[in-house]
Order: C-alpha cells, then sequence, then structure tokens
C-alpha cells in the first residue's frame, strides 16, 4: 500500500500537476468559464508567461538553494533527521510550509509597499486555471516557504514532504478552479456536515474566489481568507469569512490592463499607463474605497504626466472618471 | 503609505501565535518519544528520501 501512494504522489508531483492543471483547464473552457472580454489577448500573455517563465527562469535559483547553499548552511545534516515517524514528519512540513505561505501572502496584503508585488495574481478579472500560476517574478522568487520546505526536505523530511506537497498543490488549484466543485456541498442537507468541516479545513472555491472578489461586500473577503492548503489558519486568527456564497466580480478595482512585462517584472520594468500602481510614480496602493493611499488620482496624473513628460493617452483620461 | 495601527497590532499579536503553532508539532513528537520510550534515531539504516533534490542534479 505504501508503495502504491508513493507512486500515485511521485507521479502527481512530476506529470501529475501539470496534467491535472491542464484537464481542469480544459474542462473550464470547454464549459465556457472564461469571458471572451475578460480574458483578452493581454490576460493570455500574463498568464502565460506567470506559468512558463519561472519554470526556466527559477529552477537554477532553487537548485543552488538545495544543492549548494543548504549543505553550506547545514553541513552534515544531510538527512540527519530521516528518522522522524512520517505522521509527525507531515505535520511538521505541512504547518511550515502553508504557516509560512499564510503569512507571505497575508503580509502581501497588510503591508502596502508589498502588495504590488502579489498584486499580478489579483488582477485577473476571472478566476481559472489559467490565472493559477500568475505571479510577479519577484513574488515568485521570495516565495518563503519553497525555501522553508526544501530546508526541511534536505534535513530528512523529504518523504512526508511529497505527500504534503502532492496534497497542497490539488488543494490550491481545485480551490483557483472556476469549476464551483463544494456547491453540491452547501445545496444537500445531507452534505452539511461534510461542508462544515471542508470549509473550516481546506480552501475551497467558495472561500478562495470571496479572497480574489473585486470587492469587500459581504460575499466578497479580499481582505482576508489568505490560507492556501488549510483555512484553519484564518479561522485562528481571526482573518477568515465563510459565506457559502461566490462572488459577482473578480479582480482589482483600479485595473488599468497593464502590460504583460510589467505585471510580471515589475518594479523592473514599468507600466506606461499613467495612475496604474505599477506606473512609475505610481500610487503605492488602491484601497477599497477608491482612495489612492495618499494620492489623490488627478494630481497624481498631472503630476506623473508634468514630471516624465509623457502625454495622456486619450484611454487614460477617459478612465479618470471612474477612478475618482 | 503607512500600515494602519490597529493591523500592525493584529499582525504582531497573531505572529506570537504562530510560534506557538509552528512549535506544537515538535512539541507532540518530543511527548511521543518521551511517552513511548521509542529511540528512532538510533536505527542506521535510515535512508533519506531526497527525490526532490536529485531532481535538481539531473537538471544540471
Amino acid at each position: 500500500m505504501k508503495e502504491l501512494f508513493t507512486a500515485i504522489f511521485e507521479n502527481l508531483t512530476t506529470w501529475g500537476l501539470p496534467t491535472l492543471l491542464f484537464g481542469l483547464g480544459i474542462a473550464e473552457f470547454l464549459l465556457g468559464l472564461y469571458d471572451k472580454h475578460d480574458w483578452d489577448e493581454n490576460e493570455k500573455a500574463v498568464d502565460l508567461i506567470c506559468y512558463a517563465a519561472p519554470k526556466l527562469l527559477l529552477t537554477p535559483v532553487f537548485a543552488f538553494f538545495s544543492l549548494q547553499a543548504l549543505p553550506v548552511l547545514f553541513p552534515g545534516l544531510l538527512g540527519a533527521f530521516a528518522w522522524v515517524p512520517f505522521w509527525f514528519g507531515f505535520a511538521i512540513i505541512a504547518v511550515a510550509d502553508d504557516l509560512t505561505q499564510y503569512w507571505y501572502h497575508r503580509l502581501h496584503h497588510e503591508i502596502p509597499w508589498l502588495w504590488r508585488f502579489h498584486r499580478t495574481h489579483h488582477s485577473a478579472p476571472y478566476m481559472g486555471m489559467a490565472m493559477a500560476s500568475r505571479q510577479n517574478i519577484l513574488y515568485t522568487v521570495f516565495f518563503s516557504q519553497t525555501y522553508v520546505t526544501a530546508t526541511l526536505v534536505y534535513l530528512g523530511l523529504g518523504f512526508p514532504a511529497l505527500f504534503v506537497r502532492g496534497l497542497k498543490s490539488v488543494i490550491t488549484l481545485a480551490a483557483h478552479s472556476s469549476i464551483k466543485w463544494d456547491k453540491p456541498f452547501y445545496k444537500y442537507r445531507i452534505l452539511h456536515p461534510v461542508a462544515w468541516v471542508l470549509e473550516r479545513l481546506i480552501s475551497t472555491p467558495a472561500t478562495h474566489h470571496a479572497h480574489h472578489a473585486d470587492a469587500n461586500d459581504g460575499v466578497g473577503h479580499y481582505k482576508g481568507n489568505f490560507g492556501n492548503m488549510f483555512f484553519i489558519w484564518d479561522l485562528l486568527f481571526g482573518t477568515g469569512v465563510i459565506t457559502r456564497q461566490y462572488p459577482a466580480g473578480y479582480g482589482v478595482k483600479h485595473y488599468f490592463k497593464e502590460e504583460w512585462y510589467a505585471q510580471f517584472l515589475w518594479p523592473i520594468l514599468k507600466s506606461k499607463k499613467a495612475g496604474s500602481e505599477l506606473a512609475a510614480g505610481g500610487p503605492e496602493f488602491y484601497d477599497e474605497v477608491g482612495e489612492t493611499g495618499g494620492y489623490e488620482l488627478s494630481k497624481l496624473q498631472v503630476t506623473k504626466s508634468e514630471k516624465n513628460k509623457i502625454p495622456l493617452e486619450k484611454e487614460e483620461i477617459e478612465l479618470e472618471p471612474s477612478l475618482a | 503609505m503607512a500600515i494602519d495601527p490597529a493591523i500592525k497590532k493584529r499582525i504582531f499579536k497573531n505572529a506570537l501565535l504562530s510560534i506557538l503553532i509552528y512549535a506544537l508539532p515538535v512539541l507532540s513528537l518530543f511527548a511521543y518519544l518521551r511517552f513511548t520510550g521509542e529511540k528512532p534515531w538510533t536505527d542506521k539504516n535510515q535512508t533519506p528520501y531526497l527525490k526532490q533534490l536529485d531532481r535538481y542534479k539531473d537538471k544540471k
């Protein structure tokens, strides 16, 4: 039995997860869950580049950390804790990985200057497999739990880590899916006890979609529901809201459809769209009531155009009234 | 833009609780080993599972 589960998770973490992602993505597409107006060429470019580029660009970084840095940081400790019983190792990895990711994620929402590194994940005005991997490159580079888990694997917890990684990836992909697989659990009375446990234990489409909502309206809750694999953290820290409903809209309110390169590489490359959080001299953070984090949008656009001698484009001027 | 003081306070409070949560699985392992008297680290035949790291070697 152990061999069977090991084989399943080994395959899952190599070719299984990409297959699941593409399979779910195709199912979403066939079910008509990608709105043609929302999923335009720029969004497709952001989604695709954020999925593919880190696999090429960041593998050497993670390889360097695992093969070169860890032996220097922890000399002689390779596999030193391989004796840790499986379920304890599983609990150690699950908590270390997912709680670290909870904090990494939460701080990017609660500390204003960090927000723009995470904004790309939230700018998608839709949910689904296309946007599940959508992140700014620096957010991915400093994904703290990657290094925590790599360290624990080096120290000997690689076997339980295999299962945690597999489970976590399936849960987070399923929570981002536009297929609302959790709906039957809320609809049928007999399944309510299962729903009660499920929505408190792990991220579901209802709770995670609420986090991606474009409004904090009771159903949408983008200032909370930060959990990735476990939802328990949100309950413990008071950042969670469970409604069993799905938000009406997704994305960020002040979205300028910034260029794919700015979304992927900010602050290395910046957006040319005046007033954007990703533009040179742009506001750090727009809050939920349309304020601009200390900036007044009209003044900001004038200041920016004057400062950089870039004339405002017609489209950008037209955007202004709806943003004020 | 400065961080909201209420959020700052909540972060600090929750971070303290997190330290305890991080420690819980390790503390429960110690409790288990003490209660059962097991000494699994004395078994020298333990081989670490390092396929996640070996995967990088293959790509070198």
